[in-house]
């Protein structure tokens, strides 16, 4: 391990960034998007910078952000926890996968917009709905990442545990979760964007607050500013944490996997 | 993942637009951000409104879904009121609960006439595009908040403490109307809702905001006992349905929007003589996979045809609008915080122009 490998992440976190400033330039005069609609990174460097009122523009946007961030990290957290905890159960107790897994299955492949109506009956409008909703959208990629990922743990080294008489909690905890840590930090970077998703969703239809459904309300009355730099910024956020991630995982993951 | 999204859509021709119900939760399955900023990049694939289909063709674009709201459209297409007029073609595109604005559509030349509202337009002139509106369909504002008999909300006062399901299509109203009604939208617990009112009945909201044809009428016909206030009667004097054009159509195609202008006041005479006509066309051809109930849309069409119709109109003709109404239009708006101009917002040259040539629109 050099010193040199962190960077990795903050490099490709700058390619991407420069990507998609790129693109987005591109696309635009490309297909010649009509300006009314249109908004370059320019223009939205402008409306948070230069523009009269651009202390203003600021200040609601960040408002949006850190509500949605708030969201998002509630969503995160409750799917990825949540993910731990029932791809253990399915290692640990193999008749709770055979169970559990074909609903897993059929909950997923109802679009979650569909039940999203569903959802704020049960779960109402507020902390719990979004926690369901976004937590949801993360849950069930970091399921199936970490199930296969605690299964790679050496057979041989959880049956020498067994034969010492070691507990399900004592095997997960010194053998099954270290091997899972590469599938863990995988299934929280694919989490990031995931749970961004997912907090703009419960907040579009459900909560009604945050940047999900402020960019709705920007775009049914021509606030195209504000929507533009609303998804510049969640784009933004997305990929700094999504390579934070990755940077704290090329640094963590060697402990347990080369040893 | 978007490149098949536009194929999907073009291969069916009845939802050429991100807009009806069904379109709008196939947009929404695409994920949460695709689907909030799907409206922007729609507009890449999308071929102009007057190319594909002749010179004539006119891309018409809904405010909502088609129910019995645009009954002179289905009935001007089946009985060939446009066709009567040289229109070549109508493609009518639907709206919904969070679909595309009728502006936004109309200003970037996907849709050649929309149906909006003054304070849509004037929000969207606000922001800059170069729309105008050249005729008037109801006179009076069918905006509404409806309630429950139980639980009622008779005034804008007694929103303050409750939660209102606000459609966010109907944003700028809304917003507009709080200011112009001089309330205090901090009071009021806004949620985010769809087409269907089940969250009312189930108490999740205490109040929806509606159209006063269309809401209350399902709810009734279902059964509910129900409570309205009207906006216009609280401050928002507004004329509704009103069609925008680009002002660059006026000057090009002037007189192809004088005949769909001609051809919409035909099919709304129909449908003033007999109610159920535009009823029976959405609930049983146009609207058909919405669900509309014959004797809801019946009602809905009378209720529409008494905003459509008053002394006014009697002496001007249909879509007009008195200087009066114009200035009582610009005044509220002001209020609202919309500051535009007569000139600005209205063009009602064409309208008046067809009924000097044709008396017998009258």
């Amino acid at each position: 391990m050099t010193g040199r490998r962190p960077l990795r992440p903050l490099l490709g976190g700058l390619v991407v960034l420069g990507t998609v400033v790129g693109l987005w330039q591109v696309l635009l005069s490309v297909f010649a998007v009509d300006p009314f609609l249109a908004r370059t990174p320019a223009d939205v460097w402008r409306y948070l910078t230069t523009a009269p009122d651009a202390a203003a523009h600021r200040e609601r946007l960040a408002a949006g952000l850190g509500h949605t961030l708030a969201d998002a990290a509630l969503g995160f957290g409750c799917g990825l926890t949540s993910a731990v905890g029932v791809a253990l159960l399915f290692v640990l107790v193999r008749p709770v996968r055979q169970a559990l897994l074909p609903i897993a299955v059929l909950l997923r492949s109802v679009p979650l917009v569909a039940m999203t109506p569903l959802l704020t009956l049960v779960f109402g409008r507020g902390l719990l709905a979004t926690a369901v909703i976004a937590g949801l959208v993360v849950f069930f990629p970091a399921l199936v990442t970490i199930t296969h990922g605690l299964r790679t743990a050496a057979r041989h080294t959880v049956e020498l545990c067994r034969a010492y008489g070691a507990g399900g909690w004592t095997i997960a905890r010194a053998v099954l979760l270290p091997a899972a840590v590469p599938a863990i930090f995988a299934s929280a970077r694919i989490g990031v964007p995931a749970a961004l998703i997912g907090a703009t969703l419960a907040e579009w239809l459900a909560t009604g607050r945050g940047l999900g459904y402020e960019m709705l309300q920007d775009a049914t009355t021509f606030d195209y500013d504000h929507l533009w730099a609303a998804v510049a910024a969640l784009t933004l956020v997305s990929v700094l944490v999504y390579n934070g991630f990755a940077l704290v995982e090329s640094m963590v993951t060697p402990r347990f996997t080369d040893g | 993942m978007s490149t098949s999204e536009h194929r999907a859509r073009h291969a069916d021709p009845t939802s050429a637009r991100p807009v009806d119900r069904r379109s709008l939760l196939r947009y929404a399955s695409l994920g949460g951000l695709a689907a909030l900023t799907a409206p922007l990049v729609a507009g890449c694939g999308d071929p102009p409104a007057t190319t594909g289909t002749g010179p004539d063709t006119i891309t018409y674009r809904l405010s909502w879904v088609k129910n019995v709201q645009f009954a002179a459209a289905y009935i001007a297409l089946e009985q060939g009121f446009y066709a009567d007029e040289g229109i070549a073609g109508v493609n009518l595109v639907a709206g919904g609960p969070a679909a595309t604005p009728v502006d936004a559509d109309v200003a970037t030349g996907k849709a050649l006439v929309g149906v909006s509202a003054p304070d849509i337009t004037g929000a969207a002139i606000g922001r800059g595009a170069d729309l105008t509106i050249v005729a008037a369909e109801f006179q009076k504002s069918p905006f509404a908040v409806v309630s429950l008999a139980d639980t009622p909300i008779r005034t804008p006062q007694e929103m303050y403490g409750r939660s209102i399901g606000v459609q966010a299509a109907n944003e700028t109203t809304w917003n507009a109307f709080l200011r112009a009604a001089n309330l205090d939208g901090t009071r009021i617990r806004t949620v985010p809702v769809q087409f269907d009112p089940l969250p009312l009945t189930q108490g999740e909201v205490d109040g929806w905001f509606s159209f006063i044809t269309d809401e209350p009428n399902r709810l009734r016909v279902k059964g509910f006992e129900v409570t309205t206030f009207l906006f216009a009667d609280h401050g928002y004097p507004l004329v509704a349905q009103t069609y925008c054009v680009r002002r660059d159509t006026i000057e090009k195609q002037r007189d192809l929007v004088k005949s769909f202008l001609r051809a919409q006041i035909r099919g709304w005479r129909a449908n003033v003589a007999d109610p159920t006509l535009g009823a029976r066309l959405a609930v049983e051809k146009y609207g058909r996979d919405l669900g509309l109930d014959l004797r809801e849309q019946t009602l809905a069409a009378q209720s529409g045809n008494d905003l459509l119709v008053t002394p006014d109109t009697e002496r001007h003709g249909l879509l007009t609008m008195t200087p009066e109404l114009v200035d009582r239009n610009i005044a509220t708006l002001r209020a609202a915080g919309l500051p535009v101009s007569a000139d600005q917002l209205f063009d009602l040259s064409l309208i008046e122009e067809v009924h000097q040539e044709d008396p017998t629109l009258r």
